[in-house]
């Protein structure tokens, strides 16, 4: 799949460090009191103001914070995730590819990823030493030696072997490789349901990516739906959306997450990504 | 509210009237998205849906290799098997095994490559940029790569790695990320 797993955090992208300071800047500005900090504004009576003014709501920002300060805070975790892909016909049309995608972490280091589609499946194991990537349908699993914790490893299979960890961001969040200071817009877009669960959708842009995360409130604040929109490809801007539901706490036994070649597997090559 | 709409709004009315439902039900969900000063930030977002912007794409234009198989097949198969084989040489190298057992043929390419597992070794093929797509025995030139196997290949293990002697062309399958390629090795015996 070439359309990208949509992750938000970008590593080693200078924009990140051009855009910190600017974006400092706009959130020593801002209010952070209240949710809708437009709200005291006298309602315009004609139409709204050009968009040129990016507001970053540091309420919203907070609420950022505070869930990765949450998933950090989870020894343990499973996440199921229903996924819809959009895709861009050559005619302009958007049509829609779904996945299901389960994702169990112990932390710091043991981490398995299954993305299952129609046409594809795969399987993704790390127990603190190697990952192993496996197509169960093909027979074929390559591996690779990884580093000491999911984040790192999360860094490495993308960086080194092109290999994108879906939904990476629920390990970056709450770390210095989600860099909440490249945000250039965040707004509230107000409480919705996600599978019967109240959240709040937080809308926010950064250089390359607009991003949506609806975050449950109460003591829980999970991410419970995720849109990702990439805006430097593709100009028609295809979503990625996934729908979460978690089992916070709760993940297989360590021996789980050790890949164990099944009878009539073959081991091949992983590449490495051109440098 | 209308891009989201399938039905003409005409249409929709007038189904709406027929079956005895309030016209006034988008006004309720208008007045739910409504309120709230913030808001506004939302449904005024310059990046909203131009859909100006849609057939502007560079990038969509810039796969030379993705014309090759559009539209293979269109409708013409969809409500009969019969004439299927009819259609097969079109399609030459792509989509012969795409077919799973439905009589639908699928349309859609998927853009920049694409292995599906579903026919195992012999999995259907979208175009691939610089990687060819199903694998022509004539044509293997080592090191190049294809996304798909020709059929009545052998898996053969070489210290520990898997490789595919297809009629005497070897390859090695490898991830490149959660993607099979074949690459077109020496042969191994």
């Amino acid at each position: 799949m070439k359309q990208g797993l949509g992750k938000i955090a970008m590593t080693g992208r200078s924009a990140r460090l051009a855009g910190a300071a600017w974006a400092a800047g706009v959130m020593l500005a801002v209010n952070g009191a209240a949710w809708a900090q437009q709200a005291a504004a006298p309602a315009p009576a004609v139409a709204p103001a050009p968009a040129t003014a990016a507001v970053v709501n540091a309420k919203a920002v907070e609420r950022l914070n505070a869930m990765g300060a949450y998933l950090r805070s989870l020894k343990a975790f499973t996440v199921n995730a229903d996924v819809t892909v959009e895709e861009v016909l050559d005619s302009g049309q958007k049509v829609e590819n779904a996945l299901a995608i389960e994702i169990a972490a112990r932390m710091p280091d043991k981490l398995r990823v299954s993305t299952t589609s129609a046409e594809r499946s795969r399987k993704i194991y790390y127990d603190g030493k190697t990952v192993t990537i496996f197509g169960e349908k093909l027979g074929y699993y390559g591996s690779f030696p990884a580093p000491a914790t999911i984040a790192q490893t999360v860094d490495v299979a993308a960086q080194k072997y092109g290999l994108e960890v879906p939904l990476a961001d629920l390990f970056l969040m709450g770390t210095d490789k989600f860099d909440t200071k490249s945000i250039t817009e965040a707004i509230y877009v107000g409480p919705q349901l996600i599978g019967g669960v109240l959240c709040d959708q937080l809308a926010f842009r950064q250089p390359g990516v607009d991003w949506q995360v609806c975050i449950e409130r109460g003591k829980a604040p999970l991410p419970r739906k995720l849109v990702v929109t990439g805006t430097d490809g593709d100009p028609a801007q295809p979503v990625r959306r996934s729908i979460l539901t978690w089992k916070a706490g709760s993940a297989p036994d360590a021996a789980a997450f050790t890949f164990v070649p099944p009878k009539g597997a073959t081991r091949i090559a992983v590449k490495e990504a051109a440098k | 509210m209308k891009t989201n709409r399938i039905l003409p709004a005409g249409v929709a009315a007038a189904v709406a009237v027929a079956i005895g439902l309030s016209v006034s039900a988008p006004a309720d969900a208008r007045d739910v998205k409504g309120g709230g000063g913030a808001r506004n930030n939302v449904s005024s977002g310059a990046n909203r849906s131009p859909a100006a912007n849609r057939d502007a794409g560079p990038k969509r234009e810039g796969n030379a290799n993705r014309d090759t198989n559009i539209n293979r097949n269109t409708n013409v198969n969809r409500d009969t098997n019969i004439n299927r084989n009819t259609n097969v040489n079109k399609n030459t190298n792509v989509n012969v095994n795409r077919d799973r057992n439905v009589d639908i043929d699928v349309d859609v390419n998927h853009r920049g490559g694409w292995d599906n597992d579903w026919d195992d070794h012999h999995h259907p093929v979208a175009t691939g940029m610089a990687i060819g797509a199903t694998a022509a025995i004539t044509s293997a030139v080592i090191g190049s790569m294809v996304y798909s196997l020709p059929p009545q290949c052998q898996t053969v293990v070489v210290n520990g790695i898997g490789y595919n002697n297809c009629g005497g062309t070897w390859y090695q399958p490898q991830y490149v990320g959660t993607s099979v390629q074949y690459v077109v090795v020496a042969p191994m015996q």
